[in-house]
């Protein structure tokens, strides 16, 4: 059993950290902690936030920090005999993999040694894990990519990504859900919204989320509905 | 019942305390920089304190008032003037129609807070009216103030303080009572209370002892989501890539190249850059109020006085409150 780190990153937020490295089932217990508090929240709680392998609990002044920090460390410790049986959405999404869209996939194809039809038949090839959300709203980080997949960050980011591009770098792979700056290499673009503030919840994905990227033409893109 | 925008000034925007329960989803809280200021200002107009305020930066803002209103102006950065009458800050002040709110330069403070008696009437998304530029979402539009924008009020103004106002000859009112500053607003070092970060140890031995023990100079290249600080450069024991985790307000994180960020109120909701130290949150609301060219020194403190500090400016905000609701 993991013994967490507890820590405070401000004096109403505190961090629960499993572990500081990735993996699926810290990943799980992470999540399985976020529910596990959520289903009964204490007095003064406001919200959680999941990472790779920790999590952050916001609490009010309703609420002694003292106090937070001693009912989280016995509740992550009874999480981890708790069943982990919180498994997240399976969901598909349609990714158009046109060199016009996926604007870096000359240089990943080149840098790899893989042809287009390799890169694509990899990247749909695995089921990803959204182990978290954040960098900006609604964006998800994913993994893990097949190994033949890895690629750095670009040197200089990219000063406009176009929304819906689907990028890759180091283990993971993300999607933009709004024109922002950006390091990842692009690879495809989704017709779909990952982030719409009329939607509940805004995020289309969320942390424990499963999911798999099928293919489609340029022109299925262009008719998205 | 309206204000319309002359101009925004340096940066002009819609704000309240934050856009809370949807971190998870990586949005931020975002909200008033300074948001004691944002809540003393609705606190004066009798309004709820999470009423939307317009977040003037530093000087330059024109606003005229379309109909006479009852508001308040909290912060710094700017005077406020109406032709030649300057208005205080901190109290009820009654505008009448067709005025227009002028702002100018002082040396002081960075942020001003102008609310109305009754609120603006801005449409909330997600639960805040908090203008996120990068997400394009609250505020008008989802985008900072700009010439011609009109913000109308939810009702009319009822209030507590309306009786027995200071009436000048323009025909303005300032109450003849005021609210304390509790944000102290400095120009010249500021001194701001940390607590060692989560990374702290994993720094080399001469970052740890500059944090706390040099002066730093908060850089033109700030803004809402965060501070960068010129000064000592910090470097890692050993250098690792670490995993993000969650990050918020007052975090002070060390990037590449070994510059210090504060994160503000924009501040993203997850970060991947070792955390050298954390700003006590009672001490934001005085980072909100220093200006880029200004200095600030870390002074260190424990958990303990953080809270300590922090439940103090909870406590006095409690005080303002009840204080005035006693007054006539």
């Amino acid at each position: 059993m993991l013994i967490p780190r507890i820590y405070n990153i401000h004096d109403r937020a505190i961090t629960i950290e499993f572990s500081a490295a990735i993996s699926e089932a810290t990943n799980l217990q992470v999540i399985a902690l976020q529910h596990a508090i959520e289903s009964n929240p204490f007095k003064g709680f406001i919200e959680c936030v999941p990472a790779y392998g920790s999590l952050t609990v916001y609490f009010s002044e309703q609420v002694s920090a003292v106090a937070v920090r001693s009912w989280l460390s016995d509740l992550s410790a009874q999480v981890s005999n708790i069943s982990l049986a919180t498994e997240g959405k399976q969901i598909s999404i349609p990714v158009c993999y046109d060199p016009s869209l996926g604007t870096d996939l000359p240089w990943v194809s080149s840098h790899l040694n893989l042809s287009l039809e390799e890169i694509i038949s990899l990247h749909t090839s695995v089921a990803y894990r959204v182990y978290m959300i954040g960098f900006i709203p609604g964006f998800p980080y994913m993994g893990t990519l097949p190994e033949q997949l890895e690629v750095p960050r670009k040197q200089t980011p990219s000063l406009k990504i176009p929304m819906g591009s689907v990028a890759i770098a180091g283990k993971q792979t993300g999607i933009y859900p709004a024109e922002v700056p950006g390091g990842w290499q692009v690879i495809g673009r989704t017709p779909l919204k990952m982030f719409d503030p009329s939607q509940s919840p805004c995020s289309f994905l969320n942390a424990g989320d499963l999911v798999t990227f099928m293919p489609i033409t340029l022109d299925a893109f262009n008719q998205y509905p | 019942m309206s204000i319309t925008i002359l101009k925004p000034g340096m940066m002009s925007s819609v704000q309240d305390l934050g856009r809370w329960g949807f971190q998870q989803y990586g949005v931020p809280i975002g909200g008033a920089m300074d948001k004691v200021s944002a809540t003393l200002a609705n606190i004066i107009c009798g309004n709820d304190e999470n009423e939307a305020v317009i977040e003037m930066t530093l000087h330059g803002t024109s606003i005229i008032f379309n109909e006479a209103a009852f508001c308040a102006i909290v912060g710094g950065g700017c005077k406020a003037y109406i032709d030649d009458v300057e208005l205080p800050f901190n109290r009820l002040l009654w505008i009448p129609a067709f005025s227009i709110i002028k702002t100018t330069a002082n040396l002081q403070g960075c942020r001003s807070y102008l609310s109305v008696s009754g609120g603006f009437n801005v449409k909330k998304i997600m639960g805040s009216s908090s203008t996120y530029t990068p997400s394009g979402i609250g505020g008008i539009n989802g985008r900072n103030l700009i010439t011609g924008d009109m913000l109308a009020f939810k009702r009319e103004q009822n209030l507590h303080a309306a009786s027995n106002l200071h009436m000048l000859p323009s025909g303005v009112g300032i109450s003849h009572w005021h609210t304390a500053d509790l944000v102290e607003v400095t120009a010249n070092v500021a001194i701001v209370h940390a607590i060692k970060g989560p990374e702290f140890d994993r720094f080399n031995a001469a970052s740890q002892e500059d944090i706390f023990n040099s002066m730093f100079t908060i850089s033109s290249r700030s803004n809402r989501m965060g501070y960068r600080l010129e000064g000592k450069k910090f470097t890692l024991e050993q250098q690792t890539e670490m995993v993000s985790t969650a990050v918020t307000t007052g975090i002070v994180q060390v990037t590449h190249e070994g510059d210090p960020i504060i994160l503000m109120a924009d501040a993203q909701t997850i970060g991947g850059y070792p955390r050298i130290a954390r700003i006590c949150a009672a001490d934001i609301s005085l980072l909100a109020q220093t200006r880029p060219g200004v200095k600030i020194q870390f002074k260190e403190i424990g958990e303990e006085e953080s809270l300590m500090r922090y439940n103090r400016i909870v406590e006095a905000m409690k005080r303002v409150k009840v204080g005035l609701s006693n007054t006539g």
